[in-house]
Protein backbone atom coordinates (compact mmCIF):
# COMPACT_ATOMS: atom_id res chain seq x y z
CA UNK A 1 0.00 0.00 0.00
CA UNK A 2 1.92 3.41 -1.37
CA UNK A 3 2.44 5.72 1.81
CA UNK A 4 0.34 8.78 2.40
CA UNK A 5 3.59 10.70 1.14
CA UNK A 6 3.00 8.90 -1.90
CA UNK A 7 -0.71 9.46 -2.09
CA UNK A 8 -0.20 13.21 -1.85
CA UNK A 9 2.46 13.31 -4.75
CA UNK A 10 -0.25 11.47 -7.00
CA UNK A 11 -3.07 13.68 -5.96
CA UNK A 12 -0.42 16.83 -6.53
CA UNK A 13 0.38 15.60 -10.17
CA UNK A 14 -3.91 15.38 -10.76
CA UNK A 15 -4.26 18.80 -9.46
CA UNK A 16 -3.93 20.28 -13.25
CA UNK A 17 -6.50 17.99 -15.00
CA UNK A 18 -8.62 18.28 -12.03
CA UNK A 19 -8.94 21.59 -11.93
CA UNK A 20 -9.14 21.74 -15.65
CA UNK A 21 -12.51 19.26 -14.89
CA UNK A 22 -13.83 21.34 -12.14
CA UNK A 23 -13.82 24.44 -14.39
CA UNK A 24 -15.69 22.49 -16.95
CA UNK A 25 -18.28 21.86 -14.92
CA UNK A 26 -18.91 24.86 -13.29
CA UNK A 27 -18.20 27.44 -15.13
CA UNK A 28 -16.13 29.88 -12.79
CA UNK A 29 -12.73 29.84 -11.46
CA UNK A 30 -13.89 30.52 -7.79
CA UNK A 31 -16.31 27.54 -8.15
CA UNK A 32 -14.10 24.97 -9.81
CA UNK A 33 -11.10 25.66 -7.32
CA UNK A 34 -13.55 24.68 -3.91
CA UNK A 35 -14.92 21.96 -5.62
CA UNK A 36 -11.23 21.16 -6.12
CA UNK A 37 -10.75 21.83 -2.76
CA UNK A 38 -13.49 19.32 -1.56
CA UNK A 39 -12.76 17.02 -3.52
CA UNK A 40 -8.98 17.19 -2.33
CA UNK A 41 -11.06 16.65 1.41
CA UNK A 42 -12.83 13.73 0.66
CA UNK A 43 -10.23 11.88 -1.31
CA UNK A 44 -7.57 12.47 1.58
CA UNK A 45 -10.46 11.56 4.03
CA UNK A 46 -11.64 8.41 2.36
CA UNK A 47 -7.86 7.32 0.58
CA UNK A 48 -8.17 3.67 2.56
CA UNK A 49 -10.98 2.70 0.00
CA UNK A 50 -9.09 3.65 -3.19
CA UNK A 51 -7.38 -0.07 -4.02
CA UNK A 52 -3.05 1.09 -5.26
CA UNK A 53 -2.96 -0.39 -8.67
CA UNK A 54 -6.54 1.02 -9.83
CA UNK A 55 -7.22 3.80 -11.83
CA UNK A 56 -6.38 6.75 -9.33
CA UNK A 57 -7.57 9.91 -11.88
CA UNK A 58 -10.52 7.88 -12.09
CA UNK A 59 -11.33 7.36 -8.75
CA UNK A 60 -10.76 11.23 -7.72
CA UNK A 61 -12.75 12.82 -10.50
CA UNK A 62 -15.58 10.59 -9.80
CA UNK A 63 -15.15 12.34 -5.90
CA UNK A 64 -14.89 15.35 -7.82
CA UNK A 65 -18.00 14.59 -9.86
CA UNK A 66 -20.17 13.41 -6.98
CA UNK A 67 -19.08 16.64 -5.07
CA UNK A 68 -20.46 19.02 -7.76
CA UNK A 69 -23.73 17.18 -7.97
CA UNK A 70 -24.12 17.54 -3.82
CA UNK A 71 -23.79 21.14 -4.59
CA UNK A 72 -25.79 21.50 -7.33
CA UNK A 73 -28.54 19.85 -5.63
CA UNK A 74 -27.86 22.04 -2.68
CA UNK A 75 -27.99 25.40 -5.19
CA UNK A 76 -30.71 23.90 -7.09
CA UNK A 77 -29.51 25.53 -9.96
CA UNK A 78 -28.22 24.07 -13.71
CA UNK A 79 -25.82 26.39 -16.08
CA UNK A 80 -28.14 27.41 -18.61
CA UNK A 81 -26.07 29.67 -20.47
CA UNK A 82 -28.31 31.00 -22.34
CA UNK A 83 -26.85 34.64 -22.48
CA UNK A 84 -23.34 32.89 -23.05
CA UNK A 85 -22.33 33.52 -19.49
CA UNK A 86 -20.81 29.72 -18.38
CA UNK A 87 -18.54 30.13 -21.81
CA UNK A 88 -17.41 33.67 -21.06
CA UNK A 89 -16.17 32.73 -17.38
CA UNK A 90 -14.71 29.06 -19.21
CA UNK A 91 -12.72 31.23 -21.20
CA UNK A 92 -8.87 31.39 -21.22
CA UNK A 93 -6.84 34.86 -21.61
CA UNK A 94 -7.74 36.24 -24.49
CA UNK A 95 -3.66 35.71 -25.76
CA UNK A 96 -4.19 32.17 -25.62
CA UNK A 97 -7.56 32.15 -27.46
CA UNK A 98 -7.88 34.84 -29.74
CA UNK A 99 -9.12 33.38 -32.79
CA UNK A 100 -12.87 33.40 -33.44
CA UNK A 101 -13.49 29.49 -34.14
CA UNK A 102 -12.52 29.09 -30.61
CA UNK A 103 -14.78 31.36 -28.68
CA UNK A 104 -17.10 29.83 -31.16
CA UNK A 105 -16.44 26.58 -29.71
CA UNK A 106 -16.72 27.60 -26.32
CA UNK A 107 -19.78 29.66 -26.90
CA UNK A 108 -21.30 26.18 -28.38
CA UNK A 109 -19.73 23.75 -25.81
CA UNK A 110 -21.38 25.98 -23.42
CA UNK A 111 -25.11 25.41 -24.74
CA UNK A 112 -24.55 21.47 -24.20
CA UNK A 113 -26.62 20.03 -21.69
CA UNK A 114 -24.61 18.99 -18.37
CA UNK A 115 -24.60 15.33 -19.15
CA UNK A 116 -23.30 15.77 -22.58
CA UNK A 117 -20.57 17.93 -21.43
CA UNK A 118 -19.17 16.23 -18.77
CA UNK A 119 -19.30 12.71 -21.11
CA UNK A 120 -17.34 14.91 -23.66
CA UNK A 121 -15.03 16.49 -21.07
CA UNK A 122 -14.23 12.77 -19.74
CA UNK A 123 -13.87 11.27 -23.57
CA UNK A 124 -12.67 13.58 -25.81
CA UNK A 125 -10.57 16.02 -23.31
CA UNK A 126 -9.59 12.84 -20.80
CA UNK A 127 -9.08 10.28 -22.72
CA UNK A 128 -10.78 8.12 -20.38
CA UNK A 129 -12.52 5.51 -21.76
CA UNK A 130 -16.46 4.83 -22.21
CA UNK A 131 -16.15 1.43 -19.70
CA UNK A 132 -14.59 3.85 -17.25
CA UNK A 133 -16.77 7.12 -18.04
CA UNK A 134 -19.84 5.06 -17.87
CA UNK A 135 -18.58 3.87 -14.02
CA UNK A 136 -17.74 6.93 -12.95
CA UNK A 137 -20.97 8.78 -13.85
CA UNK A 138 -23.11 5.68 -13.16
CA UNK A 139 -24.73 5.37 -16.36
CA UNK A 140 -24.86 2.54 -19.02
CA UNK A 141 -21.70 2.47 -21.53
CA UNK A 142 -24.59 2.76 -24.10
CA UNK A 143 -25.92 5.93 -22.36
CA UNK A 144 -21.91 6.90 -22.52
CA UNK A 145 -21.39 6.59 -26.48
CA UNK A 146 -25.00 8.11 -27.16
CA UNK A 147 -24.02 11.57 -25.03
CA UNK A 148 -20.88 11.47 -26.40
CA UNK A 149 -22.36 11.46 -30.15
CA UNK A 150 -24.67 13.54 -29.17
CA UNK A 151 -22.72 16.01 -28.00
CA UNK A 152 -20.02 16.07 -31.13
CA UNK A 153 -23.25 16.16 -32.97
CA UNK A 154 -24.47 19.25 -31.56
CA UNK A 155 -21.43 21.25 -31.65
CA UNK A 156 -20.85 20.29 -35.40
CA UNK A 157 -24.35 21.39 -36.02
CA UNK A 158 -23.72 24.51 -33.63
CA UNK A 159 -20.09 25.54 -35.55
CA UNK A 160 -21.82 24.52 -39.13
CA UNK A 161 -19.88 21.50 -39.61
CA UNK A 162 -22.86 19.22 -39.75
CA UNK A 163 -26.63 19.12 -39.75
CA UNK A 164 -27.05 17.69 -36.18
CA UNK A 165 -30.09 15.52 -37.12
CA UNK A 166 -27.84 13.89 -39.81
CA UNK A 167 -24.90 13.65 -37.22
CA UNK A 168 -27.60 12.11 -34.98
CA UNK A 169 -28.67 9.05 -37.06
CA UNK A 170 -27.73 5.69 -36.49
CA UNK A 171 -28.08 2.77 -38.99
CA UNK A 172 -30.59 0.29 -38.19
CA UNK A 173 -29.85 -2.28 -36.03
CA UNK A 174 -27.45 -0.74 -34.50
CA UNK A 175 -26.07 -2.33 -31.80
CA UNK A 176 -24.69 -0.13 -28.34
CA UNK A 177 -23.05 -2.61 -26.69
CA UNK A 178 -25.28 -3.66 -23.80
CA UNK A 179 -27.65 -5.85 -22.91
CA UNK A 180 -31.42 -5.66 -23.39
CA UNK A 181 -32.53 -4.86 -19.81
CA UNK A 182 -29.75 -1.82 -19.96
CA UNK A 183 -31.24 1.47 -19.63
CA UNK A 184 -31.66 2.83 -23.20
CA UNK A 185 -29.40 5.79 -25.26
CA UNK A 186 -30.73 8.81 -23.98
CA UNK B 1 -24.15 12.27 4.33
CA UNK B 2 -22.07 8.92 3.52
CA UNK B 3 -20.03 9.12 0.33
CA UNK B 4 -19.64 6.58 -2.23
CA UNK B 5 -17.30 5.58 -4.19
CA UNK B 6 -17.03 4.06 -7.32
CA UNK B 7 -13.68 2.12 -7.28
CA UNK B 8 -12.57 2.71 -11.01
CA UNK B 9 -11.57 -0.24 -13.15
CA UNK B 10 -8.04 -1.23 -13.18
CA UNK B 11 -5.37 0.39 -15.21
CA UNK B 12 -6.11 -0.32 -18.82
CA UNK B 13 -3.22 -1.90 -20.56
CA UNK B 14 -1.41 0.26 -22.91
CA UNK B 15 -2.60 -1.20 -26.02
CA UNK B 16 -5.91 -0.46 -24.96
CA UNK B 17 -5.51 3.42 -24.44
CA UNK B 18 -6.38 6.35 -27.02
CA UNK B 19 -8.94 6.34 -29.49
CA UNK B 20 -8.52 3.33 -30.66
CA UNK B 21 -11.01 1.72 -27.59
CA UNK B 22 -13.29 4.39 -28.09
CA UNK B 23 -13.60 4.29 -31.67
CA UNK B 24 -17.39 4.53 -31.94
CA UNK B 25 -18.24 4.63 -35.61
CA UNK B 26 -20.39 8.18 -35.45
CA UNK B 27 -23.02 7.79 -38.18
CA UNK B 28 -23.61 11.30 -40.01
CA UNK B 29 -20.18 13.21 -38.62
CA UNK B 30 -17.69 13.34 -41.16
CA UNK B 31 -13.78 12.36 -40.05
CA UNK B 32 -13.12 15.98 -40.67
CA UNK B 33 -15.91 17.13 -38.18
CA UNK B 34 -15.20 14.92 -35.67
CA UNK B 35 -11.13 16.13 -35.51
CA UNK B 36 -12.35 19.72 -35.90
CA UNK B 37 -14.22 18.99 -32.78
CA UNK B 38 -11.65 17.12 -30.95
CA UNK B 39 -8.57 19.71 -32.05
CA UNK B 40 -10.89 22.25 -30.79
CA UNK B 41 -11.83 20.71 -27.67
CA UNK B 42 -7.88 19.80 -26.76
CA UNK B 43 -7.04 22.95 -27.47
CA UNK B 44 -9.92 25.00 -24.95
CA UNK B 45 -9.02 22.14 -22.20
CA UNK B 46 -5.50 22.12 -22.90
CA UNK B 47 -5.81 26.28 -21.99
CA UNK B 48 -7.36 25.21 -18.80
CA UNK B 49 -5.33 22.06 -17.61
CA UNK B 50 -1.86 24.67 -18.14
CA UNK B 51 -3.43 27.62 -16.01
CA UNK B 52 -1.03 28.73 -13.01
CA UNK B 53 -2.40 26.37 -10.23
CA UNK B 54 -2.97 28.51 -6.80
CA UNK B 55 -0.55 27.44 -3.97
CA UNK B 56 -4.24 26.49 -2.11
CA UNK B 57 -4.38 23.27 -2.70
CA UNK B 58 -0.66 22.08 -1.75
CA UNK B 59 -1.43 24.02 1.44
CA UNK B 60 -4.40 21.92 1.78
CA UNK B 61 -2.68 18.45 1.32
CA UNK B 62 0.16 19.82 3.28
CA UNK B 63 -1.55 20.74 6.29
CA UNK B 64 -4.00 17.25 5.85
CA UNK B 65 -0.75 14.96 5.47
CA UNK B 66 0.89 17.07 8.60
CA UNK B 67 -2.13 16.73 11.09
CA UNK B 68 -2.35 13.41 10.00
CA UNK B 69 1.33 12.67 11.29
CA UNK B 70 0.70 14.35 14.18
CA UNK B 71 -1.79 12.20 15.33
Amino acid sequence: MSSTGDFQKDLEALLPNLRAFARSLTGTTDRADDLVQEALVRAWNFRDRFQPGTNLKAWLFTILRNAHISERRRRKWEVEDVDGEYAGQLSVSGEQTAHMDMLEFEAAFATLPTDQREALLLIGAEGFSYEEAALMCACAVGTMKSRVNRARARLASKLGLADESDATQEPAGASIGLPATSASAR
Amino acid sequence: MSEKIVQPPSQAPAEVRGEDRNDVPEHGLDVDSRDAIAGRLKQLYGGLVNEPMPDRFKILLDRLAGSESKS
